[in-house]
């Protein structure tokens, strides 16, 4: 019964912002919405957790379970709408993108699904991002498609999709899905385990498309320059953090690469750094 | 009546130094200890604009500390500006008085047609005024623009959380009639 009873409360919640969130994107104030952007993501991030703890409820009886949960995922695919066209309104474009993906593979809604391809396209074009692109992620998020496959597999799905779109605005967000799908005990695929890591230690992000093919590939698919760059930004990071086995261990890499003599001199001043432990 | 205008006097001058804005001592101050009702989503920036009143201390404050009401009510980009602004007035005053020509008081009391170097007086009178126009601007743009800035994101953070706690506990008028339940409540006041 209490079991029962929160998510019903929860249901509250999500209602109370989705119609928030109809109210103030009505109004048009950007200052107004804005302002709510960050209430608005808390509730988001919850709606992550939340689909899975319905699924290992067993109190209330299964056609109540049912009905109960059929509803709260109708309010959260409208919340997700309603809140990816508050960041369409207020011109972060790359943020309602990543919305409205989140609303297609967490909750999809076949009602929503014009509305959504719609305004997705028009973002996709506002972020630079090439049409045809934006129709493939559309065509892979289809509701109907996405409806029979289970929640956790989806949460591995949404994040290869937006890795693949490349956007750095993005990063920070898709940075703390990734911490939310190994929190919910999904085993983290190791094409996004190595995008995590090339964004930890700072690759240029101009650099990171180059990158794709490392992604689910081995380290031999990488170009002489893009080892460099991956051995030395990560002997850097771990050398700042004075991770000192780690610096060692890219450091070591970093050296054995037949450099030019400006690199040999990089080369030189990370061993000093270690030796000093700077 | 001298004694009545003395009394009348001591009176108001008491009354006034109990104030709530020249008081050096608040003597009835409770704040720190009241704890006040929050929504779990309440954010400690938005706490803290919440509670931010501007004081006559602050007008004070503000004009020895540019950009101090900008800062107070978290807009630091544009209390920066005021501060460089500012700075900038207080160049251009430094500037005539390094300079040596003339002094400020000179620079406004004399009219400097019957001057030779008529044109240099006339180009520091103008640094001169710009400089006093940068300075004063400041501050009354400070004062108002910033004061204006704190209300605005008072009234976002009260019509956000007013609406949404309205909208939780059911006491908005959605066209569905209100229903009222009797009800038991038992309140203890630490």
């Amino acid at each position: 019964m209490f079991l029962f009873l929160s998510v019903v409360l929860f249901a509250q919640s999500i209602n109370t912002e989705l119609v928030y969130l109809r109210l103030v994107n009505g109004q048009k104030d950007k200052m107004l919405i804005k302002d709510n952007l960050r209430n608005a993501e808390l509730t988001a991030d919850s709606l992550f957790f939340v689909h899975k703890a319905k699924v290992n409820d067993s109190v209330g009886g299964l056609a109540a379970k049912a009905v109960v949960q059929q509803k709260d995922d109708l309010l959260a695919s409208y919340f997700f709408k309603e809140l990816g066209m508050s960041y369409f309104y207020t011109k972060n474009y790359p943020m309602a993108m990543f919305t409205f993906l989140r609303q297609r593979y967490f909750y999809p809604n076949d009602t929503l699904n014009e509305i959504v391809s719609a305004y997705f396209v028009d973002a996709a074009a506002f972020s630079g991002i090439k049409k045809n692109i934006a129709e493939f992620l559309l065509r892979k998020s289809d509701p109907a498609t996405l409806n029979k496959i289970p929640f956790e597999e989806r949460k591995v799905m949404f994040l290869d999709k937006v890795i693949f779109l490349n956007l750095e605005p993005l990063n920070g967000e898709l940075s703390k899905y990734v911490d939310f799908t190994r929190e919910s005990n999904v085993k983290i695929p190791e094409f996004v385990s190595k995008w995590a890591f090339l964004t930890k230690i700072n690759v240029p992000h101009s650099l990171m498309e180059g990158y794709m093919n490392y992604y689910k590939g081995a380290l031999d698919s990488l170009n002489f320059k893009q080892k460099k760059i991956m051995y030395r930004k990560a002997a850097r990071y771990y050398l700042k953090h004075n991770a000192w086995v780690e610096s060692d261990k890219y450091i070591g890499r970093y050296c054995g690469l037949p450099l030019k003599i400006n690199n040999r001199i990089t080369c030189c001043w990370l061993k000093l750094r270690r030796g000093l432990h700077l | 009546m001298k004694n009545i205008i003395i009394t009348l006097v001591a009176l108001f001058t008491v009354q006034l130094l109990s104030a709530q804005d020249l008081d050096i001592y608040q003597k009835r101050k409770n704040s720190n200890y009241q704890l006040p009702y929050m929504n779990k989503q309440m954010s400690l920036e938005e706490f803290q604009l919440l509670n931010r009143t501007l004081r006559l201390q602050d007008m004070i404050y503000a004009m020895v500390v540019p950009g101090y009401v900008h800062f107070k009510a978290k807009d630091p980009g544009v209390g920066w500006t005021m501060a460089g602004v500012r700075i900038a007035g207080f160049g251009g005053l430094a500037y005539i008085y390094l300079k040596g020509n003339y002094t400020i008081k000179e620079l406004f009391s004399k009219d400097g047609t019957d001057l030779p170097d008529y044109q240099e007086f006339k180009n520091q009178k103008n640094i001169a005024i710009a400089s006093f126009g940068l300075i004063f601007g400041s501050y009354l743009f400070d004062w108002i623009h910033g004061k204006h800035r704190l209300d605005k994101k008072q009234e976002y953070i009260r019509y956000k959380y007013g609406l949404k706690f309205n909208l939780q506990t059911g006491t908005l008028n959605n066209g569905v009639k209100n229903i009222v339940y009797p009800g038991l409540k038992v309140q203890y006041d630490f």
